[in-house]
């Protein structure tokens, strides 16, 4: 137990007071509309929804199993927490397109993106699975809680699992969206201040990085200081066929919407940014943060290691991090230390409560039962599903035991047989709802079989966590690719209708060429998606978004080009490649190079240098693009969402 | 609880969760498209 002074509870108390009673003062704004409720009207600032990325994936449970696989693995073990770096590609291809759709929710963009009864079925299927996700991660992270509640006080589970999300959802039920992302606004602040000092005062308890270091190298351990340390292209306990499989999944994840955890939270935040461009900078900066914020914790839990080293059970080592800041913080320090938990807490259950909410209002409640239901009544069902999941989670909460486990099973298991779908929805017109329907069902029968039923019965043995993937991947492709090709593909219409409002990356040839035909849009300059210009004009008769933009021109293009009209800034050109290949490089550079530069390792400052300049360059690169695509779109935003409300209702568009 | 029942029963609420939604979607499907040819 912890003993806290009157100056502890006293920082504490005002931190908890600042942080819940600053997301009350939007109670007004968030009865305006459900758009208010859900999405804070969609005007929102790119460092808004920045800071919510970043809060909502900092909970209580994050830094026990950053702790875990740090403690375990030493710096290669940051690899883990790199699935975060799907939004160093998705923050410029999958958050331009879903910004662009308009839709309030991964669900309802399966009715954009598909058509028919098959979107329908997907939408509800997808709404049900985020329902229960959300109730999910409330559960783990308040179990996590609990923990904290009880290292700290004393206190039993349930306390810490209880108590402090009830605080939280006293403010979401009230302020709605509005109140989430202020909220995590100031709680993003209290917890970055918190976990830079605490990783600070934990590396200086050992007596500064260069002493880690040498300590270390004492112990036999310099190993851990090296994030590449691998046992070997497939043998050993960390193997590299393990790292470039997590490579794959987290940086050519980012071309597609979705993964089993991941990228529903975003899509809220992509949609509440106020432009295109917002989208990208939130999705990209809090992604960003995330990392670094990784770089931080893992140079501590190097610290506690050689302060504590030997610990054998994962449930006492991955509080590491938690141990550092009680028992290393001088009084006072402690109190807010205790604050930023309560933020970093705070910040994910506001964020799942309102996001569970939103889909069983926006995507089950409205679309299903009653869709000619008022913002008033939506509102309120909005806030009754936010109690409801709040008792749901209560329940699961108390069903776990440990945490590590469950967000590892989330991260490879859940995710593995759709991974391959959720990138082909988005790049391959030629995917359908089917296809996608069945590749989530089959996810379910083929991971029981590869992971638990076959190695039970001895078919074979329990398989590396890295090999599963691959092979639930593969198994659900024998499902998933029959079942797209024997059945129709979506009308020509619908992917027209798709196409021109979001103009997807990929392979959506014959669906532009239909496009081109009817008129919709010009033809495509030649080698206009390696950025090459040439001779074109605009057909006769063209209207749409590239009306009266695309001249014949016969200057020649620069490198990297920086004026753009509206319609050229609408294709894919050799600027996105370039952002596409630097954006995972500066990532993984930020949070190696913060973790490496904390033990003042060689390279640490080179690679954290890199990737500030390479930030620069990805800014200069892709603004003048992104600015000319936001303000196009924006002019055509009131039109699309007319559109989009009518079809929610059922009536005919 | 055993830790691996745990997991296959979370798994299954999951999965009852997506296909009640399913049934859902189902139900408003079948509805508007009742309306639509009375």
């Amino acid at each position: 137990m912890i003993r806290f002074s009157a100056l502890d509870w006293f920082w504490a108390g005002a931190f908890l007071l600042l942080m819940v009673g600053g997301a009350f003062f939007f109670y007004r704004l968030a009865r305006r509309s459900e758009s208010d409720f859900f999405l804070a009207g969609r005007r929102l600032p790119w460092w808004l929804p920045a800071s919510s990325v970043f809060s909502t994936h900092t909970a209580t449970d994050t830094p026990m199993w950053v702790t875990g696989v740090i403690y375990a693995h030493g710096y290669r073990g940051l690899w883990y927490t790199f699935f975060t770096a799907w939004t160093a590609i998705g923050s410029f291809v999958s958050a331009r397109i879903f910004r662009r759709s308009l839709a309030y929710s991964q669900a309802e963009w399966q009715i954009m993106r598909f058509g028919g009864m098959g979107a329908e079925l997907l939408r509800g299927w997808l709404a049900g699975w985020q329902v229960f996700m959300n109730m999910f991660i409330l559960g783990w992270v308040g179990m996590a809680m609990g923990k904290v509640g009880a290292l700290v006080f004393g206190w039993p589970v349930w306390v810490g699992l209880v108590f402090p999300t009830l605080i939280t959802a006293a403010y979401t039920l009230v302020a709605g969206y509005w109140g989430v992302v202020m909220g995590d606004f100031l709680q993003g602040i209290v917890a970055i201040f918190a976990i830079l000092v605490v990783s600070l005062v934990g590396i200086a308890a050992v007596g500064g990085p260069t002493e880690l270091g040498g300590r270390l190298v004492e112990m036999g351990e310099a190993w851990r200081m090296n994030a590449f340390a691998f046992t070997g292209l497939f043998s050993g306990d960390f193997p590299a066929a393990w790292f470039l499989t997590m490579l794959v999944i987290a940086v050519v994840g980012g071309f597609g919407m979705g993964t089993s955890i991941d990228w529903y939270p975003e899509a809220q935040r992509i949609q509440s940014a106020g432009s295109v461009r917002d989208a990208a900078y939130g999705i990209w900066a809090g992604g960003t943060i995330t990392l670094i914020r990784n770089g931080f914790w893992a140079a501590s839990i190097l610290a506690f290691f050689v302060l504590a080293p030997g610990i054998a059970d994962v449930a006492d080592y991955e509080l590491g991090w938690f141990r550092l800041g009680f028992e290393l913080l001088p009084a006072g320090l402690i109190g807010v230390f205790f604050a930023a938990i309560l933020a970093i807490h705070l910040s994910t259950i506001s964020s799942h409560l309102n996001l569970g909410a939103l889909y069983f209002t926006r995507d089950l409640f409205q679309r299903y039962l009653s869709p000619d239901a008022s913002e008033k009544t939506l509102v309120r069902v909005g806030r009754l599903v936010t109690a409801v999941l709040l008792l749901g989670s209560f329940f699961y909460g108390m069903m776990m035991q440990e945490i590590t486990q469950w967000l590892i099973f989330a991260l490879w298991l859940m995710m593995a047989g759709i991974w391959l779908p959720n990138i082909l929805q988005v790049v391959w017109w030629r995917f359908n709802a089917w296809g996608y329907l069945s590749a989530w069902m089959a996810n379910l029968g083929v991971a029981w079989l590869v992971v638990w039923i076959l190695p039970a019965f001895g078919v074979f043995p329990p398989l590396p966590d890295y090999l599963q993937f691959w092979l639930l991947m593969a198994l659900g492709a024998l499902v998933f690719l029959p079942t797209t090709l024997l059945t129709k593909p979506e009308e020509m219409d619908h992917l027209i209708r798709y196409y021109l409002q979001t103009r997807p990356l990929g392979w959506w040839g014959p669906v532009h060429r239909e496009a081109v035909r009817r008129g919709l849009i010009a033809e495509r300059e030649p080698g206009a998606a390696l950025g090459v210009s040439g001779e074109t004009g605009t057909p006769p008769g063209v209207e749409g978004s590239l009306s009266g933009a695309t001249h014949a021109t016969s200057r020649r293009r620069p490198l990297i080009k920086r004026t753009w009209t509206a319609a050229e800034a609408e294709e894919w050109t050799r600027e996105d490649w370039m952002v596409i290949v630097l954006s995972p490089l500066v990532m993984a550079f930020f949070m190696i190079g913060v973790a490496s530069l904390l033990l003042l390792r060689p390279g640490g400052i080179m690679m954290t240098l890199g990737a500030v300049v390479g930030t620069g360059l990805i800014y200069w690169i892709i603004d003048p693009k992104l600015r000319a695509v936001s303000a196009e779109y924006e002019q055509r935003q009131a039109a699309y969402l007319e559109d989009l409300e009518r079809g929610v209702r059922w009536e005919e568009a | 609880m055993d830790q691996g029942l745990v997991t296959v029963v979370g798994m299954s609420i999951a999965y009852a969760a997506s296909f009640l939604g399913m049934a859902l979607a189902w139900y408003g499907w079948k509805k508007r498209h009742g309306e639509e040819e009375e």
